[in-house]
């Protein structure tokens, strides 16, 4: 029992990355059906950007947060301009491929300048485990859990009531109809982007005091984000949030219970089989009725 | 649609010239690399990693060769000729790898080589040495027991692999044995990266445990990217282990330490080589505090003169501390064993150079100095199980440990000696801030 | 063989024999490793172009080849000479249709999925048999893999032997591409490209077209692979990463998916040139990024876009000599629609329309936006599976799914927004049509189309049907290129070619002038007065007036007048529906 609460405690928590990275994925997608391949070199640059500004400069964390979201959102927007916009009417799907370009660019430029070996990262509220009853947890594991909520939070509040939420709703479903209501959809994409990218560099910020800060962290993570966000449904960004911590729960179940080599093999052939039973992800639309 | 196929419409011209310019740049480059090779000097050939995750290692070997090079061309070069280190990427890819020694050895024509950076690579590269090439190949960093213990050398043919680093089933023996005699721990729990080099590490400390009649009392893997490794080491506390026996690489230790940290486990944690060096306790911080490492070279606490003056000459070099000792060391030292058969032979054909390694009488190198012979036809690792050391994470130093009568104790800089027993092995942490 | 392209093949062969003239091994093993992943990424192009869907698994397909060769040579133990080289070969060819195999099964869950989930699925597993490969130690070596299987292709003489082995081996393969794609198959390639439910509204199955571009695609992986493994005497999983997986499939966008060179200069660019610029390995990822962006930003569609030269356009010599006559379906007398029903969520589309339509008549269907018309054309034609009903012709019930069934029994459609392949000629849009006729239905049908050239006969039957559809003039301008009117008409003669016994007509009117309505009108009774029954949609009254025998008009998905058009469009509540916004903005 108290290996589950352990084990689930951490799984939510690794989970709770890969449903901000997932809903990177979504909020583009669902604005423009299309988004950046390459979100996880997003979260490695929030990692390595966090690692410059609170251990190189020592800013406050809350300020470093802040301004790893502004960096990594303008060279969101930046790669948008290059790998997605102008790829947005070819028929292969280019901007997959030039998405994932930049992403190539992002690992080797911080390569070069951050070097090759993983950095430290202090935790941000306290290095020392908290005892909660039998299970010890560190402070990371609650900024993250906190941090995933308030945004999974405010993401909902913003879809449901503002008119941001009902902007990108409209440009979803018809863009050419919303641009004769006088909404302007390449706006809504460049918000779309700019917040992806942040919600990346985020995640990047809050996961790198427990996996260091190393140029290539993202590729994992992007890759699992991206499963996360197909098999909840790109199109149901309430799937990606709660796809993201069941994906965490299970990686740490399959490693506490069954055998850690075989988790990744386990884990993406239960994606393959959720989009074999339901093409457009576990909370997507029917088949059938989809964009 | 419409557009793209006017404007994109190719004539058979336009395509020709491009092919005709690729083919104008192969040879061009081609006759320009043949131009270049000639000249005064003395090629020593290096294939590894200098990009990838991987780059550190390339990038140390790399450096570690300079120095060793720069030092013997300042005394005047070898048979009145510059030595020249020629440097390619492989990417960590075998299929590179196999491509490289060929235009290394055929293009360039290196007399010697230093190993690869991937196991897997120069397990590839072997037979190509051995059958075709015949020129001797010293590896500083793969240690993967048939490198050396191959095909060639079963048959009895000439060998041209030697190794200066660690060789798997030697580092595996000594951990267990380590662990098991020297330190007196029983009950072993293993925990080992799940990729490639950790797992082929398992099964090194699998095969040694049986050997000596124990069987593991945990045996856990990991993924390199996994960012929480607590149902591990949850399962390790359970089964009651007395110390932990590991294999991976540095991302990922650095992250099990936090993980212990937060679980407060002390178990005494002891992990092979791959974790060798300031790079992993810059990863790490201070929570790593109390680890063991098995290596064969460590830069900290009390140093030879020369060891001094090697660390001083890469900090100048390079602007950096040394992070990765291991490598650095071992192929500066192969660089001196390949300078030394060349000055004995007074040629560079590799048949001789091969005979002349393997007869070399002594070799005062920087990992250790030899007062016997460092290798002889049989054996080409230079390094045998009772040379390899046993090393513990000291307030960011990997201290040596030493064994006296009255069981192990660290040594610091200064020379105040610390005794390790069991409980205090592995303080996380409270060490390091006393 | 046209002059550009036997051009290209020659300075292609020229090119990869240089190596043969340069002293030592170095560029042979370049020059094969060009030739390997040209044949993977070749059959990318061959899936990818058609698809329009980014296949990453490109190296681990090579991978489960690679091992397979690995492990089969391993455990034959030693052979030498001739039998060890027929043996090296038949364990290739073995383990490339393994791995193609194995990619067709794959593609039961892959083939449904849009584009980004493909490309997941793809990624997923790369990783997950790369995985395995580093895990099932016991069997695969893990990570140090398994070597020294293949003694064959080791002194300088035998490594030049294998490469003009695997070099005649590739141009061979290029050559049987030619062919294949200057087949039927090759036109469905083409058409499917274009619009792959335009194929689907001929009978062509999508997903078993796209299964099997898959399983040739994983074909050419694994016997790339399987020479892959001969090649380097020693397979490991580095070889297989996710990582390599994407770069071919970067090597074949940049060069160009369209034509057989492409992919090769693209593997030329991506894994071989980096080979001659050693120095500048730490910025390997940088070039690779910067040469996507700008070369994609470039050129769209890669250095080598599409040629243009597609072979069957220059085939004169028909060389089909069966005369296999056009099979024409038993005409129907009857098509009954009874108790039709669908929802979409809580929105009821369709609600229990039935309809009768009888023997020569031409079968109206009207009513304003929204009120279900095309959706009732969707469900006939079997693009929507329907909630309850039954369609029945002659009586028999149509127990059909899906949309190529559906023109199994004879029932074919045109759509609202007009379909046609538009990088095709208003000719080989109709041959399609008859190809489709020929080899529909099945997946040994499509295999068998990549050697069926077209015939004197389909020609002689296509000329008079552009002749009779007034489309003679412009028999050889690309469907693109045509005027709305020009296009709809084309659209109709190619559902119409093999004559169907049911043809469903969505808004055929729409964009056309008055002139084209005319010939349209006459298009239609033609088509009714051969013996089909037709059920139209449209908006045009007047049109619909003067070419139906009957009317149903449906509002908010039901039936609410039904009868000759005259009453029906004088009954009260039709005129409610049409005209009774009007009334109430005015009142």
């Amino acid at each position: 029992m108290e290996i589950l609460a352990q084990v689930a405690l951490s799984g939510f928590s690794v989970g709770a990355i890969y449903g901000l990275i997932a809903a990177g994925f979504s909020i583009t997608y669902l604005a423009t059906g299309r988004f950046n391949f390459g979100l996880g070199m997003w979260v490695m640059l929030g990692a390595m950007l966090s690692y410059s500004a609170i251990e190189v400069l020592g800013i406050q964390p809350l300020l470093a947060l802040a301004g790893v979201a502004v960096i990594c959102a303008i060279l969101g927007l930046m790669s948008e301009w290059v790998s997605v916009w102008p790829f947005r009417n070819s028929d292969n799907d280019l901007w997959i491929v030039a998405t994932l370009a930049v992403g190539l660019l992002l690992v080797d430029s911080a390569q070069l300048i951050w070097g090759t070996f993983p950095l430290d990262v202090a935790e941000y509220l306290d290095d020392r485990p908290w005892q909660i009853g039998t299970i010890s947890v560190r402070s990371q594991q609650v900024l993250i859990l906190v941090a995933f909520f308030a945004i999974a939070f405010s993401y909902e509040l913003l879809l449901r009531f503002s008119t941001v939420g009902l902007v990108f709703r409209a440009v979803a479903s018809d863009p050419k109809t919303s641009e004769l209501m006088g909404i302007r959809p390449r706006k809504v994409e460049i918000a779309a982007y700019v917040a992806s990218a942040a919600i990346a560099g985020v995640a990047g910020f809050l996961i790198v005091p427990i996996v260091g800060a190393e140029a290539n962290i993202g590729t994992a993570l992007g890759f699992k984000g991206f499963a996360v966000a197909i098999a909840g449904g790109l199109l149901a960004p309430r799937g990606a949030l709660v796809m993201g911590l069941s994906y965490g729960l299970i990686e740490a179940l399959i490693t506490a219970y069954l055998l850690d080599s075989i988790k990744d093999i386990l884990a993406f052939s239960l994606v393959i089989v959720i989009l074999y039973l339901k093409p457009f992800g576990l909370f997507g639309p029917p088949q059938g009725e989809a964009r | 649609m419409q557009m793209s196929e006017g404007r994109t419409k190719l004539s058979p011209a336009v395509i020709v010239t491009v092919l005709a310019f690729l083919i104008a740049a192969v040879f061009v480059v081609q006759q320009s690399r043949i131009e270049s090779g000639s000249g005064n000097e003395i090629k020593i050939g290096f294939a590894g990693a200098l990009s990838g995750p991987n780059a550190f290692l390339g990038q140390e070997i790399t450096r570690g060769a300079e120095i060793a090079i720069s030092e013997i061309n300042a005394n005047g070069g070898v048979l009145g000729q510059e030595l020249r280190l020629v440097v390619r990427d492989d990417e960590h890819t075998p299929a590179k790898t196999i491509g490289l020694y060929r235009e290394l050895v055929e293009r360039e024509g290196v007399v010697a080589m230093l190993g690869a950076t991937n196991s897997a690579a120069m397990l590839g590269v072997v037979p190509q040495v051995n059958d075709t090439y015949h020129i001797p190949v010293i590896c500083p960093a793969t240690d993967a027991t048939d490198i050396t213990e191959n095909t060639a050398a079963a048959e009895g043919r000439p060998n041209y692999i030697f190794r200066v680093g660690m060789y798997g089933s030697g580092q595996a023996n000594f951990m267990v044995d380590t662990a098991l005699d020297k330190f007196g721990f029983d009950r072993i729990a293993l925990l080992t990266w799940s990729g490639g080099w950790g797992t082929t590490g398992r099964g090194e400390l699998l095969r040694r445990l049986a050997e000596r009649g124990i069987e593991p009392v945990a045996d856990e893997t990991y993924s390199a990217e996994d960012s929480d490794f607590s149902p591990q080491l949850l399962r390790i506390r359970e089964s009651g282990a007395e110390v932990i026996l590991n294999y991976g690489l540095v991302a990922d230790n650095a992250k099990i330490m936090d993980a212990r940290q937060q679980l407060s486990n002390t178990t005494p944690y002891f992990s092979a080589w791959g974790v060798a060096g300031r790079a992993f306790a810059d990863a790490a911080g201070s929570s790593a505090e109390g680890v063991l490492i098995s290596t064969t070279v460590t830069i900290d606490g009390p140093q030879s003169n020369r060891r001094q003056a090697f660390i001083q000459s890469y900090k100048d070099a390079f602007q950096e501390d040394l992070k990765a000792p291991v490598f650095a060391v071992g192929a500066y030292d192969a660089i001196y064993m390949i300078a030394a058969s060349i000055e004995s032979t007074g040629t560079t054909d590799g048949e001789q150079l091969r005979i002349a390694l393997e007869q070399l009488p002594d070799f005062a190198g920087l990992v250790k100095e030899f007062d016997r012979p460092p290798f002889s036809t049989e054996r080409h690792n230079s390094m045998a199980e009772e040379d390899m050391l046993v090393t513990r994470m000291s307030n960011g130093e990997l201290l040596l440990v030493n064994f006296d009568e009255t069981g192990p104790f660290v040594e610091d800089s200064a020379g105040t000696a610390f005794r390790l027993n069991k409980s205090n092995m592995s303080l996380i942490q409270d060490i390091a801030r006393q | 063989m046209s002059f550009f392209q036997s051009y290209t093949f020659l300075i292609l062969a020229v090119f990869l024999c240089m190596p043969l003239l340069v002293s030592g091994t170095y560029y042979l093993y370049l020059f094969s490793l060009l030739i390997l992943y040209s044949i993977a990424a070749i059959g990318l192009s061959i899936f990818t172009s058609a698809t329009h869907k980014q296949l990453f698994s490109q190296a681990a397909f090579m991978g489960v080849s690679a091992y397979i060769v690995a492990l089969v040579l391993q455990a034959l133990g030693d052979w030498n000479g001739l039998p060890a080289i027929s043996l090296s070969i038949s364990v290739v060819i073995l383990a490339a249709l393994a791995s193609a195999i194995f990619g067709f099964l794959i593609s039961f869950p892959a083939v449904r999925l849009a584009g980004p989930s493909f490309a997941m699925v793809t990624l997923a597993i790369a990783w997950i048999s790369w995985s395995i490969a580093i895990q099932w130690q016991p069997v695969t070596g893990g990570e140090l893999g398994l070597r020294e299987f293949f003694p064959l292709a080791k002194s300088e003489v035998e490594q030049r032997l294998f490469y003009l082995g695997i070099l005649v081996a590739f141009l061979g393969l290029i050559l049987l591409y030619r062919r294949v794609f200057s087949s039927a198959f090759g036109l469905f390639h083409a058409a499917y490209r274009d619009d792959a439910i335009a194929l689907a509204a001929l009978g062509v199955r999508e997903s078993d077209f796209s299964r099997l571009l898959l399983f040739l695609a994983t074909a050419l992986a694994g016997l790339a692979g399987g020479l892959f493994a001969l090649q380097q005497d020693f397979v490991n999983p580095d070889s297989f990463e996710v990582f390599d997986g994407v770069l071919i499939a970067i090597a074949a966008l940049i060069g160009g998916l369209r034509n057989v060179a492409g992919p090769i200069l693209g593997v030329f660019i991506v894994f071989i040139l980096p080979e001659f610029f050693h120095n500048l390995a730490e910025y390997r990822l940088l070039f690779y990024g910067f040469l996507v962006l700008v070369i994609l930003n470039i050129a769209r569609d890669g250095i080598l876009p599409s040629t243009r030269d597609q072979a069957w356009r220059h085939k004169s010599n028909f060389n089909d000599s069966r005369n296999e006559k056009l099979t024409y379906i038993e005409q129907a007398s009857s098509l009954e629609i009874i108790g039709m029903s669908r929802n979409f969520g809580h929105v009821k589309a369709i609600t229990s329309v039935s309809a009768d339509i009888r023997e020569g008549e031409i079968h109206g269907i009207i009513g304003p936006n929204g009120s279900g018309k095309t959706t009732l054309l969707d469900l006939v034609s079997g693009f929507v599976e329907r909630d309850e009903g039954k369609i029945a012709i002659n009586a028999y019930n149509v127990s059909e799914q899906g949309i190529s069934d559906h023109v199994g029994v004879g029932i074919c459609r045109t759509f609202q927004k007009i379909r046609n392949f538009e990088g095709l000629t208003c000719r080989e849009n109709l041959l399609v049509a008859l190809f489709a006729h020929r080899f529909r239905l099945s997946l040994p049908g499509m295999c068998r189309s990549m050697f069926a050239r077209h015939s004197q006969e389909q020609e002689s039957l296509i000329a008079e049907h552009l002749h009779a559809f007034d489309l003679s003039d412009i028999a050889d301008v690309d469907a693109g290129n045509l005027s709305q009117g020009q296009k709809r008409m084309l659209e109709l003669a190619r559902v119409t070619i093999v004559p169907p016994r049911v043809l469903l007509l969505d808004e055929p009117t729409s964009g056309l002038d008055k002139q084209e309505i005319e010939t349209l009108k006459q298009a239609v009774q033609r088509c009714s007065q051969s013996g089909t029954l037709i059920l139209l949609v449209d908006h045009n009254l007047s049109f619909v007036s003067s070419v139906c025998a009957t009317v149903t008009a449906l509002s908010d998905g039901e039936v609410i007048a039904s009868g000759s058009p005259s009453v029906v469009l004088s009954s009260q509540q039709v005129v409610d529906v049409y005209y009774g916004g009007l009334e109430h903005v005015d009142a």
